[in-house]
């Protein structure tokens, strides 16, 4: 065997992404020293439909005392915005995946020594496997040209960081269900109009999604669609028997349709499995309510 | 001594109280139907964070970026967005994690070293800043 080489984008298994991708329509904002994270923020949210400028994104993410930002706030600062901060599986192909499909990429660099780091946040617009190079904003430089070799080292050394902001409803083939619902716990009220929507959308995806079926079922029962809500909790039941949401709402439906001995049934096994456990006092304000409506009843104690 | 013993005192028995008074006066709130964002940042509690852990870290997190020079009532907002997960982050020593700003600070031997490296295309800082 030879000495092995360097990879190159060529080399590895890029199945149908196309040869040359370049995100021209992507902004670039110049920097002002030490503000890559609020620059390569303003580019990535600007580019998701978000307009806003670095200058509007340093109270919310610039730390004076380490002149730089933190990738915690980079992702939370975009969620506030309304933009899922969807993080890439850690590896070249994931990325190629994502320009290739329009999406612009915030990357932590490495541009230092592993022992003597200088991070560095970049927006990735695009790649050229002929050129074997990637295209960067980064920077003073509106359009990098980097090897892939300095750019996939630079890039392993920032422990392969990567988000894409994806806005309602953007739910492109390589999004995964945990992360993608995890994330959108904390955007609800950012998406109120379209929550429905993008709910329904992540139920033909994932038919066992616990955030959709339990989302769709508050939505059903705030309309007093009962059957409708009963249906959306069982299914969260289906796969998950003991989810405490889901139980203490179907405790609620159950109240509502009089169904007093199914509504106790679940409401107690909610109480249950709640104990120590954040959701336990919301579980026990509605088993009071059960008990306010129907007295006498009682759960076996714990 | 006595200052560390206070504030342990305040950890293990105030702020755990206070965090209950805190979930005692959002019961009203909570009442009812659970959404499905209070479900997942419950379960994101759960894996990450307890609830009074929670509490602690997004209050260590607040100190932490005010002492790093953050006007106070930004640092309770930012503290206030980060999840579970981000908190655990940001929350304790903070020393190492990767604040990227583009800024060099080394100084001496290593800057000539860092100069050589980057002639040699092994680094690229200076192209960068």
């Amino acid at each position: 065997m030879a000495c092995s080489s360097a990879p190159t984008l060529d080399s590895r298994a890029y199945t149908d992404a196309p040869v040359r991708v370049e995100l021209t329509e992507v902004p670039y904002f110049p920097d002002d020293p030490y503000q890559c994270g609020p620059q390569s923020l303003a580019m990535l949210l600007t580019a998701s439909g978000i307009a806003t400028q670095p200058d509007a994104l340093v109270d919310d993410v610039y730390v004076p005392g380490r002149r730089g930002s933190f990738a915690a706030e980079l992702r939370a600062a975009s969620r506030s915005l309304g933009r899922i901060p969807y993080q890439l599986d850690p590896s070249l192909p994931a990325l190629v995946a994502a320009l290739a499909d329009g999406y612009p990429v915030l990357i932590l660099q490495n541009l230092g020594l592993g022992f003597a780091p200088t991070w560095h946040y970049a927006l990735v617009i695009g790649y050229d496997r002929q050129e074997d190079a990637f295209l960067l904003r980064s920077g003073p430089h509106e359009r990098l040209v980097m090897s892939t070799r300095h750019f996939e080292r630079r890039w392993r050394l920032g422990d392969y960081w990567a988000i894409v902001a994806l806005a309602p409803g953007e739910m492109p083939g390589w999004v995964q269900k945990e992360q993608y619902e995890e994330q959108l716990a904390y955007l609800e009220t950012a998406w109120s109009a379209s929550v429905e929507s993008v709910y329904q959308q992540m139920l033909s995806r994932w038919p066992d999604s616990t955030s959709a079926n339990l989302g769709l079922g508050n939505i059903a029962f705030g309309r007093g669609q009962l059957d409708a809500a009963q249906i959306h909790y069982q299914q969260v039941l289906a796969s998950d028997g003991e989810n405490i949401a889901a139980l203490n709402n179907l405790a609620e439906v159950y109240g509502r349709m009089n169904r007093v001995e199914d509504a106790f049934e679940v409401a107690c096994r909610a109480r249950a499995l709640a104990v120590d456990h954040p959701l336990e006092s919301a579980v026990a304000a509605t088993l009071r309510g059960l008990q306010s409506h129907y007295p006498g009843h009682r759960c076996a104690a714990l | 001594m006595l200052v560390r013993l206070r504030s342990s005192v305040i950890r293990r028995l105030v702020l755990p109280l206070v965090a209950t008074l805190f979930s005692l006066g959002t019961l009203g709130a909570q009442a009812g139907i659970i959404t499905p964002g209070q479900a997942a940042s419950a379960e994101a509690q759960v894996r990450h964070l307890d609830n009074v852990q929670t509490f602690l870290a997004r209050e260590d997190v607040r100190q932490n970026l005010e002492a790093l020079g953050v006007d106070p009532n930004s640092a309770a907002k930012r503290a206030a967005q980060l999840s579970p997960a981000e908190l655990a982050q940001l929350s304790g020593d903070i020393e190492n994690l990767p604040a990227a700003g583009g800024v060099l600070e080394v100084l001496g031997i290593l800057l000539v070293v860092l100069l050589v490296l980057e002639l040699v295309g092994v680094t690229d800082i200076f192209n960068n800043l």
